[in-house]
C-alpha cells in the first residue's frame, strides 16, 4: 500500500522533467540500457541464489558433475528467471514507455517496488498455503502416508527395517512433523524372492512371499543379475526401473578376541591362503554361513577357493576343515543370522568365523540377529567380540538398490513416488548416514566412521575389491562346492497320524501334498547321497515307526523298485492313528548314529501335530538327541508349531532348525532343506 | 494484452497507435448485441422453443434415472483382498464357491495375503494408493476402518437399520466412522481367560484375584515343578503387547483415550495396571508373570500353558483348538495339555475380527455389497463359526446347539464380546499403536512408571505425528 502511493507521488513529480528531457535521445537510452542491465544483473543474482540455497541446503557438491551440474542449472535458472521477469515488467500497464519516461533513480525506485510486491505477494501465497495447511493438520492431523513396500533377505531385514525406519523419520523432518511414507519391510530367500520376482509376483507369491515389493534390497548384485537370467530364460521382462549400488560391505574372517594373539597376520591384505594357515591356533577352527542359503556364504566360498592352489590345499580340504568346526561347534547350517547367534551362545566354541563386516559388527554390537537372538544386548565384551582381518582383494557384497516399476498406467502411483524418493534419499548424506550405522560403507568419498571402527573389530581404511562378484565365477565356485562338500545321510519321518488326512484347501490330502512336495525333493539327490524313509505311526494304536525305505544311496533299489518310486508308495498309506512325534526323534537320532565325519547324518520330520502318544518328556527327547553327531529337522505343517519352546530348542541343540510351513510353501520348504543337507547334482534354486 | 507486448522496436509505436484496450473489447460487445438485435424475431424464437424442449426431454429422461436407486448387479469377477483363509477347511473358499454359484455373472475370488497382520495392512494401502491393481473388497482389521474411511479409500455401505439388526453391536460398532457405515463385520474375536481348572476353582475377576491365586498356588508346597510362573500372554513388541496393555489397563479401571478421543492415560489406575504387568515380570518367588512372555506371540504363550508352565494364559479362542487334548491312548498321566476352562478376563477384552468394506475404486459397488452381506449373513457366520471356527459377528449363532456343543467357550466369548471395548477409533491407527508400545515398553521396564512426555507424545500419534 505505501509503497504504491509512493510510486503515484513520484509519479506527478517527475512528469514535468521527464518531458523536458523527451527531445534529448542518447541520455534516455543510456539511462533505460543501465535499468535493464541491472535489472537483469539483479535478477541473475537471484535467480544463482535461488538455486544454489537449496543444493547448499542438502551439503555441498562432492564432485566435478555435481559442480557442473549446479553451475549449469544455476546459469540456466538466471536466464529464465531475468527474462520472464523482464517480460513482465514490459507487459505492465503501459510497458517500458512509461518506465521510460520516469527519471532514473524514480525507475529504479519502480524496478524496486515491483520487486518488493513481488515478493510480498509471494510470501502472501506461501503464508496462505502454510496457514491452509495447518488449519487442515489442526482438524485432520496428518495426510494418509504413501504405503511403500520393501522386499528384502533373511541376513538384512533387520538392518533393512533400521535403515526404512531412519527414512520414515527423515520425512517427518521436512513436512512439519508428519512422515511422508510408512514403510513395510518383508524377507525372503534368494531363491523364492528370484522366482516371485520373475513370475511378475502372482497372487500365490503375494500369499506365500509377501506383499509385492516397490523397492528389493538383495544382498548383492549376484542376485539380479540371477533375476535377470532366470527372466531372460523364461522371455519375461521385469520391470527393473533402478538397479544400483548403494554401498559394500567386505568379507572378512571373524577372529574372536580371546584367540586373536595366536594369528599372525596383518589385519589387511594378507593372501586367503596364509590366513587360513595361520587359523590352526583357533580352537573352534572356521565356520561360514552355508552357500546353500546365503549369499555371503557363496560370495566366501568363492574367495576362500580362489587362492588355493598356491597354499597346496583343495576345496575338498576347506570344506571338511569347516564341515568339522560347524559339527564340533553345534553350528546350524545357516545363513549369518542363527550361525552368529549360536556364537553368541555361552557354551560355543571360540571359532573364526568367515561372513561380511556389517554381520561382524552388528554381532560386536549386540543387535538383534533373529531368531533366539531376536533381543538386541548389550556390546560385547572384548574376548567373544570378533575381530575382522580383511584379506588381501576380499570381494564385497555389493548392497543394491532396485527399483521395481510393476505398473506403467495413467493412475498416479505413490508407493512408486516414494520408491523413487527412498532411493534418492539413500544417495544423500543423510541416507549415506544411515546405511553407516546399519554397518555398511556407502559409495567411496563417504567418511567411513562409527560403526565401522575398531570399536566394533572393524578396520574403517581396509582395502577390498569394490567390483561387482562376477556370477560366472560365482558358478564355477558354486560347482567345486557341491563337488567337495559333504554327502548327506538323510533319515526322513513323515507323519500319517489321522490328522494328516485333512483335506488341504486345494482339496487333496495333507499327506499327498506333503508327498509331492518330497518326491520334488528327492530329485535333488546326488549319486552318492544317502536317504531312508520313515513313517509314524505304525499302528492304529498310534505307537511305533514304520521303516519302508531303509537308508541307502540314490541308486540302490528298494524290493526291486527304484528308490523314488518305493518312497512314494510307502506314502500312499490311509493315515490313521496317534503322533508318536517324541519316540520316533530318539528312534531316528539312534538309526543314524555311528561315526561317519564325511557325511552330514540328519533327521528330518514333517509333521502337523503336537506329540501325543510318546510318553516322553521334552527333556528327555532333549537328552537323547543330543551330542549324537545327528541334525535334527522339524518341518511343521497344519497344527505343529515351531513357536513352541520345544521343538525349537530341540532341533537348534542338535544343530538342526524347526521350519514352519503351510500347506502352499511346503514343498519349498523342503527342497531348500534338502538342498542344505545333500550334496546334489548342482546347486538348490 | 499479449498481442500488444510482442514484437521488439515496434511495440512503443503501437502502444501510441492503440489509444486503450478496454474501448476495443466494449466495441466488439455492441457489435455481437448488435447482431443478436438483428436476428431476433421468429428465428430466434424457433430457437428457443427446439432449445428448450430439447433440454426438457433430456431432464426428463436423465434425471430419473440418475435419482432412482439402481437394481441388478454389475456384472464382472469381484476381487477379495484378505489375509490367509485360516479357518478349519477353508470354509471361506467353501461359501464363495457357494456364491459363485449363485452369481455366475459376478464372480469372486479371494487374493490372499500372509497372515502378518502388517504384511496385509501394508498391501492394502499401496493397492489402494495406486489403483492399478483392482480390488472390489478389502477384508479390514477392525484397527484399519477409521484409517481407510478417513483416507477416502472406500465407499460407505448402503443399508437400513433393518439389515443390521441381528448383528453383535460391538463388531458392528467397528464399521462406523464420522457417522457412516463402511462395512460389515466378517468376524470378531475377544481374548479369554484360560486357567488350570485342576488347580483354580473359582476363575478371578480381578487382577488383585489372579494375584492372589497365583501366590495360592505356586506358594503350595509340592506343586508340580513345571509350573514355574502364573501367567502369560502377548508382551512382545507386536500388536500382542498393545492388546495385552490396554487389557490390563482397563482391569485395573484405567483407560488410554477416552471417547471423544482424549487421551487419559496419565491416571493412577493406568498406572496401577501397567504395574501389574511390570511387577510381574520382575523376578519374583513366586513369579506371578512367566518372565519369558516379554518375548512370546499368541503360539509362544499357548505353547507355555501347554507345557504346564503357566496357571493363566491370555488368548484369543482360537488358542482352545491347539490346548484341546486330542485322544489319548496310552499316555503317561502328565502329558500332554493340562485340564483347563476358559472365563472371562478380568476386565473388558480388546475387540479383535475383520470387517469387510467396498473399495472406492470399484466398478462393481452394488455387486460388491451383496457379497457382503451374503458373507455377513446368519448362514454364512452359522456355517463360518460351526464348521470353521471364526467367531461369528451375529448373536443368534451362538445359542445354536452344534456350536455350543462344538466350541464349549462359546457362551463365555459371546459374554465377552458383550463387554468388549474398540481399540482408539483412529485414522492414524499404525502410527498410535507404535507410540503407545513404546510407552507401554518403558514402563515395564521401570516398574509400571509413565514417560513424562506420554500424554503428549499419545495425543500427537493419535494425529499421525
Amino acid at each position: 500500500m505505501a509503497s504504491g502511493d509512493n510510486v503515484d507521488r513520484d509519479r506527478t513529480d517527475v512528469v514535468g522533467p521527464g518531458r523536458a528531457d523527451r527531445g534529448t535521445i542518447d541520455p534516455d537510452r543510456r539511462v533505460r540500457t543501465s535499468v535493464r542491465v541491472h535489472v537483469l544483473l539483479g535478477l541473475g543474482v537471484l535467480g544463482v541464489l535461488a538455486n544454489a540455497l537449496p543444493q547448499l541446503a542438502t551439503g555441498w557438491p562432492t564432485n566435478t558433475s555435481q559442480w557442473v551440474l549446479l553451475a549449469v542449472g544455476a546459469l540456466a535458472d538466471a536466464v529464465l528467471v531475468a527474462l520472464s521477469l523482464d517480460r513482465l515488467l514490459v507487459a505492465a500497464p503501459g510497458g517500458w514507455s512509461w518506465v521510460r519516461r520516469l527519471r532514473w533513480p524514480v525507475r529504479l525506485r519502480v524496478v524496486v517496488a515491483a520487486a518488493v510486491a513481488i515478493g510480498l505477494l509471494a510470501g502472501a501465497a506461501t503464508a496462505a498455503t502454510n496457514l491452509w495447511l495447518r488449519v487442515d493438520r489442526l482438524i485432520n492431523g496428518c495426510p494418509e502416508p504413501a504405503g511403500l513396500r520393501i522386499l528384502t533377505t533373511p541376513e538384512s531385514l533387520d538392518p533393512s527395517r533400521q535403515l526404512a525406519g531412519a527414512y520414515e523419520q527423515q520425512t517427518a523432518a521436512g513436512n512439519r512433523g508428519c512422515r511422508t511414507v510408512d514403510v513395510y519391510v518383508a524377507a525372503a530367500g534368494a531363491a523364492p524372492a528370484r522366482d516371485a520376482l520373475a513370475g511378475g509376483w502372482s497372487t500365490d507369491a503375494l500369499r506365500d512371499v509377501g506383499p509385492r515389493p516397490d523397492v528389493w534390497l538383495p544382498d548383492s548384485s549376484l542376485q539380479v543379475a540371477e533375476l535377470r537370467a532366470l527372466a531372460a530364460r523364461n522371455g519375461i521382462a521385469v520391470p527393473l526401473a533402478e538397479d544400483r549400488t548403494v554401498a559394500w560391505s567386505p568379507i572378512v574372517v571373524g577372529i574372536p578376541g580371546s584367540v586373536a594373539a595366536t594369528v599372525r597376520a596383518p589385519r589387511n591384505g594378507v593372501a586367503w591362503s596364509d590366513l587360513l594357515a595361520q587359523l590352526t591356533g583357533v580352537p573352534g577352527g572356521l565356520v561360514r554361513p552355508d552357500p546353500g542359503v546365503s549369499v555371503a556364504g557363496q560370495i566366501a566360498t568363492t574367495a576362500l577357493y580362489a587362492d588355493l592352489a598356491g597354499a597346496r590345499d583343495s576345496p575338498r580340504g576347506v570344506e571338511s576343515r569347516i564341515a568339522r568346526a560347524l559339527d564340533r561347534g553345534g553350528y546350524p547350517l545357516a545363513d549369518s543370522g542363527p550361525v552368529l547367534c549360536r556364537q553368541r551362545a555361552p557354551d560355543a566354541p571360540a571359532a573364526a568365523i568367515v561372513t561380511s563386516e556389517q554381520a561382524l559388527t552388528r554381532f560386536n554390537r549386540g543387535d538383534t540377529l533373529g531368531g533366539e537372538c531376536a533381543v538386541a544386548q548389550d556390546k560385547l565384551p572384548p574376548g567373544p567380540s570378533l575381530l575382522a582381518f580383511y584379506p588381501s582383494a576380499t570381494p564385497g557384497m555389493d548392497h543394491p538398490f532396485v527399483r521395481l516399476a510393476w505398473d506403467t498406467g495413467p493412475e498416479p502411483d505413490r508407493p512408486a513416488g516414494a520408491a523413487a524418493d527412498f532411493g534418492r534419499w539413500l544417495g544423500t548424506a543423510d541416507g549415506k548416514q544411515a546405511l553407516l550405522s546399519i554397518g555398511l560403507r556407502p559409495a567411496a568419498g563417504f567418511d567411513i566412521t562409527g560403526p565401522l571402527t575398531n570399536e566394533f573389530g572393524a578396520l574403517p581404511g581396509a582395502v577390498f575389491d569394490r567390483r561387482p562378484p562376477d556370477p560366472a565365477a560365482v558358478t564355477a565356485a558354486m560347482r567345486r562346492y557341491d563337488t567337495a562338500r559333504r554327502t548327506g545321510r538323510v533319515l526322513l519321518a513323515v507323519d500319517t497320524s489321522g490328522s494328516m488326512g485333512q483335506p488341504t484347501r486345494a482339496g487333496r490330502t495333507r499327506l499327498s501334498v506333503a508327498a509331492e512336495g518330497i518326491r520334488g525333493s528327492l530329485a535333488l539327490m546326488g549319486p552318492a547321497d544317502e536317504f531312508g524313509l520313515w513313517t509314524f505311526p505304525a499302528n492304529t494304536g498310534g505307537t511305533g515307526v514304520r521303516a519302508p525305505v531303509p537308508i541307502g544311496s540314490r541308486d540302490t533299489p528298494v524290493a526291486g523298485q527304484p528308490r523314488t518310486q518305493a518312497t512314494m508308495r510307502s506314502l500312499g498309506v490311509q493315515p490313521a492313528g496317534g503322533t508318536p512325534l517324541f519316540a520316533t526323534i530318539v528312534k531316528g537320532v539312534q538309526a543314524l548314529g555311528g561315526a561317519d565325519g564325511d557325511r552330514i547324518r540328519a533327521l528330518v520330520v514333517l509333521t502337523d501335530g503336537e506329540d501325543t502318544t510318546s510318553g516322553l518328556t521334552a527333556q528327555q527327547v532333549l537328552d537323547a538327541v543330543r551330542d549324537k553327531g545327528v541334525r535334527v529337522f522339524v518341518v511343521a505343517v497344519g497344527e505343529a508349531s515351531c513357536a513352541g519352546p520345544v521343538l525349537a530348542s530341540l532341533t537348534a541343540a542338535t544343530g538342526g532348525g524347526c521350519y514352519q510351513a503351510d500347506f502352499e510353501t511346503v514343498d519349498t520348504r523342503l527342497a531348500q532343506l534338502f538342498g542344505v543337507l545333500w550334496e546334489g547334482d548342482g546347486r538348490v534354486g | 494484452m499479449s498481442g500488444e507486448s510482442d514484437g521488439g522496436g515496434q511495440r512503443e509505436a503501437r502502444l501510441r497507435a492503440v489509444p486503450r484496450k478496454a474501448p476495443v473489447r466494449r466495441g466488439r460487445l455492441r457489435r455481437a448485441g448488435r447482431v443478436l438485435t438483428r436476428r431476433r424475431g421468429w428465428f430466434g424464437f424457433a430457437v428457443g422453443v427446439v432449445a428448450g424442449a430439447t433440454a426438457g426431454a433430456l431432464v426428463a429422461v436423465l434425471l430419473p434415472a440418475a435419482l432412482a436407486p439402481a437394481t441388478g448387479l454389475e456384472s464382472g469377477e469381484l476381487v477379495i483382498l484378505s489375509g490367509k483363509d485360516d479357518s478349519a477347511g477353508g470354509q471361506r473358499r467353501a461359501l464363495l464357491d457357494q456364491w459363485n454359484a449363485l452369481h455366475p455373472d459376478s464372480p469372486a475370488r479371494i487374493e490372499e495375503l500372509p497372515s502378518q497382520a502388517d504384511a496385509q495392512h501394508s498391501e492394502m494401502v499401496a493397492r489402494a494408493q495406486s489403483g492399478s491393481h483392482p480390488v472390489d473388497i478389502y477384508n479390514l482389521d477392525v484397527t484399519s476402518v477409521a484409517e481407510f474411511a478417513h483416507a477416502g479409500y472406500l465407499r460407505p455401505v448402503r443399508v437400513t437399520d433393518a439389515d443390521t439388526e441381528g448383528f453383535l453391536a460391538a463388531p458392528l460398532a467397528t464399521c462406523r466412522y464420522a457417522g457412516k457405515l463402511w462395512g460389515l463385520p466378517f468376524n470378531s474375536d475377544a481374548g479369554l481367560l484360560f486357567y488350570r481348572s485342576d488347580l483354580v476353582r473359582v476363575p478371578p475377576t480381578t487382577l488383585t484375584a489372579v494375584t492372589d491365586d497365583i501366590a495360592a498356588v505356586l506358594s503350595r508346597s509340592g506343586h508340580d515343578p513345571r509350573l514355574v510362573a502364573g501367567y502369560t500372554g502377548q508382551l512382545a513388541d507386536y500388536e500382542g503387547l498393545t492388546v495385552n496393555a490396554l487389557e490390563a489397563i482397563w482391569a485395573a479401571g484405567g483407560d488410554v483415550v477416552d471417547g471423544e478421543g482424549h487421551v487419559v492415560i496419565d491416571s493412577p489406575q493406568t498406572r496401577a495396571g501397567l504395574r501389574w504387568l511390570a511387577t510381574g515380570l520382575a523376578a519374583g518367588n513366586p513369579q506371578p508373570i512367566l518372565r519369558q512372555s516379554a518375548s512370546f506371540d499368541e503360539s509362544q504363550s499357548t505353547s507355555a500353558f501347554y507345557d504346564h508352565q503357566v496357571l493363566f494364559l491370555r488368548n484369543w479362542p482360537v488358542a482352545y483348538r491347539t490346548l484341546q487334548a486330542p485322544p489319548a491312548t496310552g499316555r503317561p498321566a502328565g502329558t500332554g495339555p493340562p485340564p483347563f476352562d476358559v472365563s472371562r478376563l478380568p476386565g473388558p477384552s480388546v475387540l479383535g475380527g475383520q470387517d469387510l468394506a467396498i473399495a472406492r475404486g470399484s466398478p462393481r459397488p452394488r455387486a460388491a455389497q451383496a457379497l457382503i452381506e451374503f458373507l455377513t449373513s446368519e448362514r454364512s457366520q452359522q456355517i463360518l463359526f460351526e464348521r470353521g471356527g471364526f467367531a461369528a459377528t451375529r448373536e443368534i449363532v451362538y445359542h445354536d446347539a452344534t456350536v455350543v456343543d462344538r466350541y464349549r467357550y462359546a457362551p463365555v466369548l459371546l459374554d465377552a464380546l458383550r463387554a468388549a471395548r474398540p481399540r482408539p477409533v483412529t485414522p492414524h491407527y499404525p502410527r498410535f499403536t507404535e507410540v503407545f508400545r513404546g510407552i507401554v515398553r518403558s514402563a515395564l521396564r521401570n516398574g509400571g512408571q509413565l514417560p513424562v512426555d506420554a500424554t503428549r507424545a499419545l495425543a500427537d500419534a493419535l494425529r499421525g505425528y
